[in-house]
């Protein structure tokens, strides 16, 4: 039995959401396994959130922001930067593969790279197979 | 190798009666709508653009304006009134200065005072010749009779004939088109087809009565200029042959003056710009075949004797024609569009073979 | 929250743009179940009147006291809906709603998985709303003056806009006059009024008015603040440090032209007879048009597209260009009887008022077309020999006839694209704007607000958003006007409610949040040993929120209780999430 993944994306309003809806008003197809939580900046992504989505059942988590330089507020995605590559560690330490958190930089008229973005990272996790993680915790408590 | 833009070839071709010509922005429908273009052979877009952009040898190697029979759907169609039906008229006049080797066709085409002043002196010689025979009728009648057979050998041999070498020339040989040997001895047949029935005319739209009234007043003019010439209409007692000459003429002064009023009276698409060639070959078939009407009649009802002026005119009018439309004029049509569909057909055979190999 | 929650879930049809792919009477059937939604409905346009009417009358019949709508993105009406529910009497930001719309029926193809992802959107958005708290609006006072970086006939007709209504602008230029790139120009299209005619007026007007204080050789460095409250430090050339104090800006920036060195094909740089537009428009200003040599050139060619619809240089269209270079043409035509005009064009674009009448003139002035293809085969220009008789010629083949063919030129006109300017990043970052891809500014709206931008109180206007010509850029100058006008007018404005706010009683003081705030809204209090927040500074981004190791500090709107209970609903299984 094939799986599909569900997969958790937080995408902050002024770039890489705006972006999402560009590739929507240019009807471009995507695979519909992502589901967007908004957030003002990237830099709101707490950690506590990405580990909140597994418990959940997410089988990858995606975050985007705007490109360096481009932060609505000067320097959130850098400040959400450093703290996507200490959770890259904790999830492995954790036991799940790296590529289940995947941090993006998506502007406002990136609407194409979006909608790449979507079916590639899809396909990424996918491939990973399900993630075990709600299952686990479940079992434990 | 590149070929060089000419902004100078419009000046020229304004000369022969071209209107606007920047207007067209080639959108094709012309081309779409045209009856008679194919795969091969397209028209008249091609052309037009030639024509912009002043690429003579293009628009001298190429056979297409002759395809086109004027029936004035490209004209009506066109969005931008580009009239493309009147700018490949005017292509077909300066083409037909083009192929003349005297260069008389360009300069009768370029200034109608040129043309006038050689209807004169053609008037003035004749009465000369009149006034030297002291309008003896048999004489003068004897005279005009060999004058109509002698003109038509010169004309054929220095004019026609090689004038028509020089369109081979520029259609076939210049425009690199390698024909296989046996489109050559097919297009021999389509000549004598279309030469004698221009059948081609029915392909385009609502043209049949046109292409009647032509038909006829080709049948009627073939059929005057062998009784009158090598049947002697005028001497002979034949009835039948004084009949058929009668059918004949009718034939060709009632349908060319319908044809007339057409153009006097704008009817049709291809109507509506006149150049004065355009008019004068139209009168002068049409006289030529009244004055000829009359002359047989006038013998007929003994009348000719008292009024032998009406058999001076007929000669005047037969010696502008023979001397001047025919080599020079409109009349080449007959034979360039004729020759042209087989040519055409030529390139077709090319063009078809180039397909084969290449597939 | 131990009170009772009743909410109402509206889920629209869109016409068919949602409905098509999304089974919206299911979704709205499912969605009733949830714990807390008292009503669950669909209909046909939420956003329209009757619909917006549908959601007040249900609020006042059901004593509903949070709404979820599920349509369109919160970018579109996020905004019409919070002003229903004030009418309604409930406080605005008891409202949430899920894009079902953007981000689900435009862009997915499976009507059972873009249902499926539909209602995980809306179970997501009903748990996030049950944790929202009415939050009240907050106005400061806005300084009435403006100011206005960029003076060329943007930046000059937005500045005596405002300046003729009594307010005070301040025009910042980096150049040492006024006037842009129009004070190069001589005669404009299509009606060929003189350029120097439309600007003077303008900038004599500026010169001598009260309102209007004129910044020469300034360029700006940074500005502070928000809207309503901006200020800046500047300098010009050779004066003293002034401080600016302003509530508005109108970034009028303009653009520049596209330097053809990089093209080799032009040969620009090389061959001395290729100039620019932009070199001919002063050649035509000075009234005389000549080559290098000092002659009048017999053939003069016009290539269309420099730089422009090329992948390989800019893929937009320049838009101006075209009509520039019938412009050429016509001035070339009178000054040049005899000369042989060539123009060298992609497509012709003559939009716009009285233009298209303009080409068809201009075609009428024996000017030669010559199409050439774009995409694979741009112009070649070379010298030309001696017996060729002119100086150069142009080899391309010619679309519309197939032909390969050579142009005789003795002067070749690039129509050069139009390009950001060079410091636009710079720029941008001082002012607080976003750019695309090609570094214009962007809008915050292309079709329902093309001169604000995403930053309230910073506005776009002209070139330096994207090329366009006078008529257009005036207009937005003026709308951009217009609008802060009418914001003065109002007095106040509207500021960020979704502020930062710190629990005392948790905050343990290890100010890692004072560290992390962009604007430096946060500052420790030594005395309570914990964080303060400055409501006014803070513009909620959150980024404190997410650093608290105790969760003292709250971004309002954007809590974690939220945002968890969001990641809760977007997964939760109560609502069937099949797996294939």
């Amino acid at each position: 039995m094939s799986y599909e993944p569900t997969i958790v994306a937080f995408l902050c309003n002024w770039c890489s959401y705006t972006g999402a809806d560009l590739a929507g008003t240019s009807r471009m197809k995507y695979a519909s396994n992502v589901r967007i939580i908004r957030v003002m900046c990237s830099g709101r992504v707490d950690p506590t959130f990405v580990l909140s989505a597994f418990k959940e059942g997410a089988d990858g988590v995606l975050i985007c922001g705007c490109h360096p330089g481009d932060c609505h507020y000067h320097e959130g995605n850098y400040k959400c930067l450093r703290r996507y590559h200490l959770l890259q560690k904790y999830i492995q330490q954790m036991g799940l593969d790296k590529d289940r958190l995947r941090l993006e930089w998506i502007s406002a008229s990136e609407g194409r790279q979006f909608a790449e973005l979507m079916d590639s990272y899809t396909e990424t996790v996918r491939n990973l197979g399900p993630c075990k993680m709600k299952q686990v915790i479940e079992t434990l408590t | 190798m590149s070929t060089r833009v000419n902004p100078g070839l419009i000046k020229e071709m304004s000369q022969y009666g071209m209107g606007s010509w920047n207007a067209c922005f080639h959108c094709g429908n012309c081309t779409a709508v045209c009856s008679l273009t194919e795969e091969g052979i397209l028209f008249p877009r091609k052309e037009i653009r030639a024509l912009q952009m002043g690429l003579k040898d293009k628009l001298a190697t190429s056979v297409e304006p002759w395809l086109c029979y004027y029936c004035g759907d490209c004209t009506e169609t066109c969005p931008r009134d580009a009239n493309p039906g009147e700018l490949m008229m005017s292509v077909r006049r300066w083409l037909t200065a083009k192929y003349d080797w005297t260069g008389l066709a360009g300069l009768f085409y370029k200034s109608v005072s040129a043309l006038i002043i050689a209807f004169v002196l053609i008037a003035i010689g004749i009465v000369a010749i009149g006034f030297v025979k002291d309008f003896n009728h048999e004489a003068v009648m004897h005279f005009g009779h060999s004058l109509e057979f002698y003109l038509i050998l010169t004309v054929f041999t220095i004019i026609l004939v090689p004038n028509i070498l020089r369109m081979f020339y520029f259609t076939v040989i210049k425009a690199k088109v390698n024909a296989p040997f046996s489109s050559y001895i097919t297009a021999i047949g389509s000549l004598i087809l279309h030469m004698f029935t221009q059948i081609k005319t029915l392909k385009c739209d609502k043209q049949t009565v046109r292409w009647l009234e032509h038909f006829l007043v080709v049948m009627g003019y073939l059929g005057l200029l062998v009784i009158t010439v090598f049947l002697d209409w005028f001497g002979t007692e034949n009835r039948i042959i004084i009949y058929m000459g009668y059918i004949t003429g009718s034939l060709v002064f009632v349908f060319t003056f319908l044809l007339m009023i057409s153009r006097f009276s704008k009817a049709r698409e291809l109507n509506k710009y006149s150049q004065p060639t355009d008019w004068f070959f139209i009168i002068w078939l049409f006289l030529m075949g009244f004055t000829a009407f009359l002359v047989r009649l006038f013998i007929d009802i003994d009348l000719l004797n008292d009024h032998f002026w009406i058999y001076m005119v007929h000669l005047i009018i037969i010696s502008q024609w023979g001397m001047l439309l025919v080599p020079f004029g409109k009349w080449t049509h007959f034979l360039y569009r004729s020759f042209a569909v087989s040519f055409a057909n030529l390139k077709k055979a090319a063009y078809k073979e180039k397909l084969a190999t290449a597939a | 929250m131990e009170e009772e929650k009743r909410i109402g879930v509206y889920v629209c049809w869109c016409g068919t743009n949602i409905a098509k792919m999304v089974d919206v009477v299911d979704v709205a059937k499912e969605i009733g179940k949830l714990p807390n939604v008292v009503i669950a409905k669909d209909y046909k346009y939420m956003c329209s009147d009757p619909g917006q009417e549908f959601i007040i009358k249900d609020i006042k019949e059901h004593n509903l006291d949070r709404i979820v709508v599920a349509a369109c993105s919160p970018r579109m009406h996020e905004l019409t809906f919070r002003k229903a529910l004030q009418n309604a009497g409930l406080n605005p930001y008891m409202f949430e709603m899920a894009n079902i719309r953007e981000q689900v029926s435009w862009v997915h193809t499976d009507r059972g998985e873009a249902t499926r992802k539909a209602k995980s959107l809306v179970a997501a958005a009903v748990n996030r709303i049950a944790w929202h708290e009415s939050l009240d609006k907050r106005t400061v006072d806005i300084n009435p003056a403006t100011m206005i970086v960029g003076g060329g006939i943007a930046g000059i007709s937005a500045a005596l806009e405002i300046g003729n209504s009594g307010k005070k602008v301040f025009l910042i230029e980096k150049e040492y006059k006024l006037g842009g790139h129009l004070a190069g120009v001589d005669l404009t299209y299509p009606y060929m009024y003189s350029a120097d005619q439309i600007l003077k007026p303008l900038i004599k007007q500026i010169a001598n008015h009260p309102n209007i204080e004129v910044f020469l050789n300034t360029q700006i460095d940074e500005v502070f603040g928000y809207v309503g409250n901006f200020e800046t430090k500047i300098t010009p050339a050779g004066a003293k440090e002034a401080e600016l104090k302003f509530g508005n800006v109108i970034v009028a920036t303009g653009l520049k032209p596209y330097d053809p060195g990089g093209i080799e094909n032009y040969g620009y740089g090389k061959l001395p007879n290729v100039i620019t537009s932009i070199e001919f428009e002063q050649m035509l200003k000075k009234g005389k048009i000549v080559t290098k040599e000092g002659v009048e050139p017999k053939n003069v060619a016009i290539i269309h597209c420099v730089g422009s619809r090329n992948k390989y240089y800019h893929e937009y269209c320049s838009r101006i260009c075209c009509m520039t270079a019938l412009k050429f043409s016509n001035q070339l035509r009178s000054a040049l009887p005899d000369t042989s005009i060539f123009e060298c064009y992609a497509d012709i674009r003559s939009f716009g008022k009285g233009c298209e009448q303009f080409y068809t003139q201009t075609s009428g002035k024996d000017v030669m077309f010559l199409m050439f293809d774009q995409k694979n085969d741009l112009p070649r220009i070379r010298k030309a020999k001696p017996k060729d008789g002119c100086d150069m010629l142009i080899e391309f083949n010619e679309l519309l006839s197939g032909e390969d063919i050579e142009v005789p030129a003795d002067m070749v006109v690039l129509m050069v694209a139009l390009e950001a300017q060079e410091n636009a990043r710079d720029m941008a970052h001082a002012v607080g704007v976003s750019m695309c891809g090609n570094e214009f500014y962007i809008e915050r709206h292309p079709k329902l607000d093309p001169v604000a931008t995403t930053t309230d109180g910073v506005y776009i206007v002209g070139g330096c958003q994207s090329p366009k010509d006078i008529p257009d850029s005036i207009a937005q100058a003026r709308a951009a006007a217009a609008r802060i006008l009418a914001t003065i007018n109002i007095g106040q404005v509207e500021v960020e409610v979704t502020t930062a706010v710190v629990n005392e009683d948790i905050c343990c003081g290890c100010q890692t949040c004072v560290n992390v705030c962009p604007y430096t809204a946060i500052s420790f209090d030594k005395e309570k040993g914990v964080s303060v927040v400055n409501e006014i500074l803070c513009k909620g981004c959150g980024t404190c929120g997410s650093t608290c190791p105790t969760g003292a500090i709250r971004s309002r709107h954007f809590t974690d209780k939220q945002i968890l209970s969001q990641i809760e609903g977007l997964m939760s299984t109560s609502i069937e999430l099949q797996e294939v």
